[in-house]
């Protein structure tokens, strides 16, 4: 089984008690990065640094701390364009990914920094349904367009990972919400199945709790909840895109919206993208 | 080189406008997305272009102009803004903002000015356009265009005096839409407007100012001794006419404003620019099919068969086209 990462805050006392444990570490862009990076490392393998503000890009001077470091930037927004252009060279060399929620605007800064060789990941996470078509623009943008660009997750990941014998695809790991892979920790050591369940409060656990029958039972149910959609014969089981949404947008719907033509649109694309690539015709 | 225009607004109303018509009738969206932008920066490169020029209308009245104009330089394209000068004072102070670190080798504004005599301005356009070449004059050249053959360039050359220039002064003939309506130079005002060019030259010298001379003029109407003062000033001339495309807001093309109306496709019907190129160019064949100059002596001129110049404007030979075959058809109907 693949170790377990543990996203939690950049708290010393948390940190003290996760000795061995894969960490990702969420911080504030004020942070001392090269000091918890310092202290995590005597102890820990680093996942990943979860750099999060509700501040836009434009106001984050990037960190020649970040240099080396898998780091994500979670951001409100990007800000004006205008005003970032004198730190695309920075962000490009620090290989940061951006991070953005989904709303229109920056469907549309993903597509300019990912143009201009930022990598960006968008929180398709099951929670304030997007723009579904602007959204199908971007994902068509992101896998077929002809002209080399940094990936768009979780766009990447769903078609590096789709299969096309009919079984479903799970890219959960791409937003580090996969509950086999990832758990999400409090400061005081509480366990969230997601990043969702984090932020609503909705904890399964504590420390203690950590390598219990009953927490990997927990986890097991979770990653395969989408299961229960076909005992309730939910009409998003029926649906065309079921194989790459697994019901991620069904909480609370009473007929198929534009969800079911985005993830219908896109098994398409990623098969075009496969057929495409099969021919040499993506020259990335 | 390819058009784009960011909007089919404007703040001016010039009487040679040959875009103005088109874009009022044609353009459903105001103004050009950023997705298109991406879109259009990835069309381009795809096609090996390095080069953009943005227009409108006035492409500075677009919310994001200063962000679309960042972000071709971003993508390393040439950027050649096509603008009257007449900017809001907000915008004004994007464009000293954030285009402060802009290399002038990698941008350029033609600022296209009117002889405020022959064409007087608006309110306070003098004094907006004024407030701009202080700001903006590094990356900025003149532009103007001739639609009467008593033009006057003393206004201009007392711009360049004022300002801190980029030293070419960018000359069009105002040619006609299809359907004739704007102020245009006519075929037999052609020469005496060049005529009328050669007496600045001393202007020109004096003040170091290479003449830039867009698309359409003929060949003929320039001596040796024109061209040789030309060349020794660093000026351009182009006797050609190939399709200039233009691409709209919302992502039609067609090659030239003047002849929009004559053929116009979507964009995304195209792969690439050289595809777009040909298409246009089958057009302008067709167009002088017939007829394969401005004047009778282009059919047979040694010039125009070797393609140093193209006997004019095909937007000239399509409106005279258009004149003859209505000719034509009031004969008939009077018969």
């Amino acid at each position: 089984m693949t170790r377990t990462v543990l996203i939690c805050p950049d708290d010393p006392s948390l940190l003290g008690r996760l000795a061995g444990r894969s960490l990702g570490i969420r911080l504030a862009p004020s942070a001392d990065i090269a000091a918890t990076v310092a202290m995590v490392r005597r102890r820990n393998d680093l996942f990943r640094l979860l750099v999060e503000t509700p501040l836009p890009l434009t106001d984050i001077e990037p960190d020649i701390a970040w240099q080396g470091l898998p780091v994500d930037l979670a951001v409100g927004s990007v800000g004006r364009f205008a005003a970032l252009t004198g730190r695309l060279d920075a962000l490009r060399a620090l290989g940061v990914t951006v991070c953005l929620p989904l709303g229109d605007r920056n469907l549309t800064d993903a597509r300019l920094l990912s143009s201009l060789g930022i990598r960006t990941r968008l929180r398709l996470d099951g929670g304030t349904a997007p723009d579904w078509e602007r959204l199908s623009d971007l994902m068509t943008y992101a896998l077929l367009g002809l002209v080399e660009h940094a990936p768009i997750e979780p766009f990447q990941t769903i078609a590096d990972a789709c299969r096309t014998d009919g079984r479903t695809t799970d890219w959960l790991a791409a937003l580090f919400d996969d509950p086999q892979r990832f758990l999400h920790l409090d400061a005081e050591g509480r366990i969230a199945l997601s990043r969702r369940d984090l932020m609503a409060g909705a904890f399964v656990g504590n420390l203690a709790a950590l390598d219990s029958p009953a927490l990997a039972a927990c986890r097991r149910q979770r990653a395969e909840a989408w299961r229960q959609a076909f005992l309730d014969d939910h009409f998003c089981a029926r649906c065309p895109g079921w194989r790459l949404c697994r019901g991620r947008y069904a909480a609370g719907k009473s007929a198929a919206d534009g969800c079911a033509d985005f993830f219908t649109e896109m098994a398409d694309v990623v098969e075009q993208r496969a057929a495409l690539r099969r021919e040499r015709r993506l020259p990335w | 080189m390819v058009n784009i225009l960011l909007t089919d607004k404007c703040v001016r109303q010039c009487p040679y406008c040959f875009a103005g018509r088109e874009m009022a009738r044609s353009a459903a969206t105001e103004f050009l997305s950023l997705e298109n932008v991406v879109y259009l920066a990835d069309f381009l490169r795809r096609s090996g272009q390095r080069r953009v020029s943005l227009i409108g209308g006035e492409p500075t009245l677009h919310p994001e102009f200063v962000d679309i104009v960042l972000y071709f330089l971003a993508r390393h394209f040439e950027v050649t803004v096509f603008t009257s000068g007449i900017l809001s004072d907000a915008r004004l102070a994007e464009v000293e903002t954030y285009l402060a670190k802009a290399s002038p080798n990698r941008l350029t504004f033609v600022c296209n000015v009117n002889d405020p005599a022959l064409t007087p301005a608006t309110d306070d356009a003098g004094e907006r356009l004024a407030r701009f070449l202080e700001i903006a004059g590094r990356w900025s050249m003149l532009g103007f265009n001739i639609y009467r053959d008593d033009f006057s360039l003393d206004f201009a050359f007392d711009l360049f005096r004022r300002y801190d220039l980029k030293r070419t002064l960018r000359l069009g003939i105002a040619h006609p839409t299809a359907s004739g309506e704007n102020a245009f130079l006519h075929v037999d005002r052609i020469g005496p407007a060049i005529a009328r060019l050669q007496g600045f030259k001393a202007d020109f010298q004096r003040l170091g100012i290479a003449p830039s001379l867009d698309c359409g003029f003929p060949l003929c109407q320039f001596s040796d001794a024109d061209l040789g003062w030309l060349v020794r000033l660093g000026g351009r001339a182009n006797f050609t006419c190939r399709p200039a495309i233009d691409i709209t807001p919302d992502m039609e093309v067609y090659a030239c404003f003047p002849l929009a109306t004559a053929e116009r496709a979507s964009l995304f019907a195209f792969d690439t620019l050289e595809a777009m190129m040909a298409h246009f160019a089958a057009q302008h064949a067709r167009l002088r099919a017939d007829r394969p100059g401005i004047y009778d002596a282009c059919a047979t001129c040694e010039h125009r068969a070797r393609g140093t110049c193209a006997g004019g404007a095909s937007c000239q030979i399509a409106l005279e086209h258009r004149t003859e075959k209505w000719v034509r058809f009031s004969e008939k109907s009077d018969a």
